[in-house]
């Protein structure tokens, strides 16, 4: 292709009249990562039944509005539903033993067969705006804009008092020092399965959102889920960190978390301006996770690594050889 | 007053059974300790000391035995459980605290240990905080005047120092102390080990403590019990551990083992 030709195809009206369906899709993207952010950061565990969840969500809150129920009601259930499945895989971890991670794929595969059976054996099932009232539509992107910021406010101000609490107090000890946590009575078990209830409960809510917004449930959506999540995170720490170094409070982080979603997905709608091709977006997404979570490790180790351990000793050698040369050589 | 406030009937512990890691730690081991008793702990390396702390704690559970607190059995409770009846310092100092939360919040955490902690309450009140600053100000360490303080900028002195109020702030019917001072220099161990005494004495708390210290061992306390090989091999109080001298134990190791020593460091070390 003519790249002059394919520079002038990039129109950057485009671009600006793309920005707010992206920055929708974000704000439903920030609510997963605020539920990543609970297992991930404050309970150490890689969760992923946040990919089922968020499906199950939103499979629910689609064919609870398909029965006349009110879109806030049917989230509020679908994010009970979140609440049982993240305590099934809190159950699998804790009484069964089940390393996390795999207590989570477990969880994520059972619920794929649970969605479909939720949609009634389909694999896509549509609730129209024109014939349903819904809380947020692409439709109206503007107000849907609206509606999800006050709904990541709210969950950022719920978590922000949880975890403020003796309650949350507890679960965020558990996280960083177990040992510590039981020699002071907490039950750690029960700690880890109340987070992970509570992350899956926050992601099958958002699931609901983003089923009323793009107007149908699918029984793929919610694959990669974890991924996404975790890049907000990422992304939304490190500019937090960034601007505000120590003075970066619990509140603070957890807004970064979730604008960590909404730049997630600027970077995406840049991407499919740009022509590139959208096959490739889960491999970029993958590289971006990675290479943040590699960052903080290679930082720590260029502070010490045998690598530089080595040379060190070498260059100290040769300065004891030169200065033994030199002596030898004045005697 | 001379109440029994721990006791310990025939307790066994076996480490990996039936393997070729197999290991008794705990060959029928049997202690009483009144209320009030500050009992230090010696013994060599493997003689069972840290286990028999453990099996008290309920890290894991014992194979026979009973172990009883204050007249209730707690050899069927899970760690979490006993803690409400327990306040442990552990040797490393990043075990007894969580690096992450401010001082304060650690406080809070150690001051609801045995209560339900429900959603409803804020994690730290204020009438909790002031509570605390007076506790921190006994340590005269200046913590006082750091309560939002992340606990991982701590020194590892401050740390143990904390874990030792923490583990006392609800007045525990035993405090555990696992060498709580070996991971120190001897300056800063001296300090942790006078805050120590000064916490103890003054909530009469009934203590085991754990020390590689043989002069540690003689100075403080009422009591001293030595172990070897998973058993309670001297006990000694009153008169006699007043006037207890680091020569005369190693005599009455050698006397009590039935072996000789091969050298002072396996104890001493």
């Amino acid at each position: 292709m003519d790249i002059t030709a394919y520079l002038d195809s990039l129109k950057f009206a485009d671009l600006v009249n793309a920005l707010p369906g992206g920055i929708a899709n974000g704000i439903i993207w920030g609510l997963v990562a605020l539920g990543v952010y609970i297992t991930f950061r404050l309970v150490d565990i890689a969760d992923l039944s946040v990919d089922g969840t968020f499906c199950t969500g939103g499979a629910v809150t689609v064919m609870l509005i398909l029965n006349g129920v009110n879109p806030y009601y049917a989230m509020l259930i679908a994010l009970a539903c979140g609440l049982i499945a993240g305590t099934v895989t809190g159950l699998l971890h804790t009484v069964l033993g089940i390393p996390a991670i795999l207590a989570g794929i477990l969880t994520q595969y059972a619920l794929y067969s649970i969605n479909l059976a939720i949609m009634d054996m389909k694999a896509n099932t549509a609730v129209s705006v024109s014939k349903f009232t819904l809380a947020v539509s692409l439709r109206y992107i503007s107000y849907s804009i609206e509606v999800g910021a006050v709904l990541v406010l709210i969950v950022i101000a719920l978590l922000y008092a949880y975890f403020g609490t003796e309650q949350g107090s507890a679960i965020r000890a558990t996280g960083c020092n177990p040992e510590m946590a039981k020699a002071n009575g907490i039950n750690i078990n029960t700690m880890k399965i109340i987070a992970l209830a509570l992350s899956n409960g926050i992601v099958a809510f958002a699931g609901g959102v983003m089923a009323q917004y793009q107007g149908f449930a699918d029984i793929n959506m919610g694959r990669g889920a974890i991924v996404i999540g975790l890049a907000a995170v990422i992304i939304g720490e490190v500019i937090g960190d960034a601007l505000f170094r120590k003075h970066m409070n619990f509140a603070l982080r957890l807004f970064f978390v979730a604008l960590g979603g909404v730049i997630y997905y600027i970077v995406v709608v840049i991407v499919l301006w740009l022509k590139l091709d959208t096959n490739y977006l889960k491999l970029l997404t993958a590289l971006i996770v990675a290479l943040f979570l590699a960052v903080p490790y290679l930082q720590k180790k260029r502070k010490a690594s045998f690598g530089k351990a080595g040379k060190q000793a070498k260059k100290f050698a040769a300065s004891l050889e030169a200065e033994e040369s030199s002596e030898g050589k004045e005697s | 007053m001379s109440e029994k406030m721990l006791e310990i009937i025939d307790v066994h512990k076996t480490f990996n059974p039936g393997t070729v890691n197999e290991k008794t730690a705990l060959n029928g081991v049997n202690l009483t300790i009144n209320e009030g008793d500050f009992i230090t702990v010696i013994g060599g390396n493997g003689a069972g000391k840290s286990t028999l702390l453990n099996a008290i704690a309920g890290v894991w559970p014992i194979d026979s035995g009973i172990i009883s607190i204050d007249g209730k059995i707690v050899a069927g409770l899970p760690t979490h459980k006993r803690a409400p009846f327990i306040g442990r310092v552990f040797q490393d100092p990043m075990t007894g605290t969580a690096a992450t939360m401010q001082i304060e919040e650690n406080m809070a955490l150690a001051y609801r240990r045995g209560k339900f902690r429900t959603p409803f309450k804020v994690g730290v009140t204020r009438k909790e905080r002031e509570l605390f600053k007076e506790k921190l100000q006994i340590l005269d360490l200046g913590l006082e005047d750091r309560l939002t303080a992340k606990v991982g900028l701590l020194s590892g002195g401050q740390r143990q120092a904390l874990t030792l109020l923490m583990a006392t702030l609800q007045s525990p019917k035993i405090l555990l102390l696992d060498e709580h001072t070996a991971a120190l220099d001897p300056k800063t161990a001296e300090k942790v080990l006078t805050a120590t005494e000064k916490v103890v004495s003054k909530a009469n708390l009934t203590t085991l403590m754990i020390t590689h210290n043989m002069k540690d061992a003689i100075a403080h306390g009422n009591r001293l019990i030595m172990m070897n090989e998973g058993k309670i091999i001297l006990d000694i109080s009153g008169e006699e551990k007043k006037n207890l001298t680091v020569k005369d134990l190693l005599e009455k190791f050698n006397v009590a083992s039935g072996e000789e020593f091969a050298s002072d460091k396996a104890l001493l070390a």
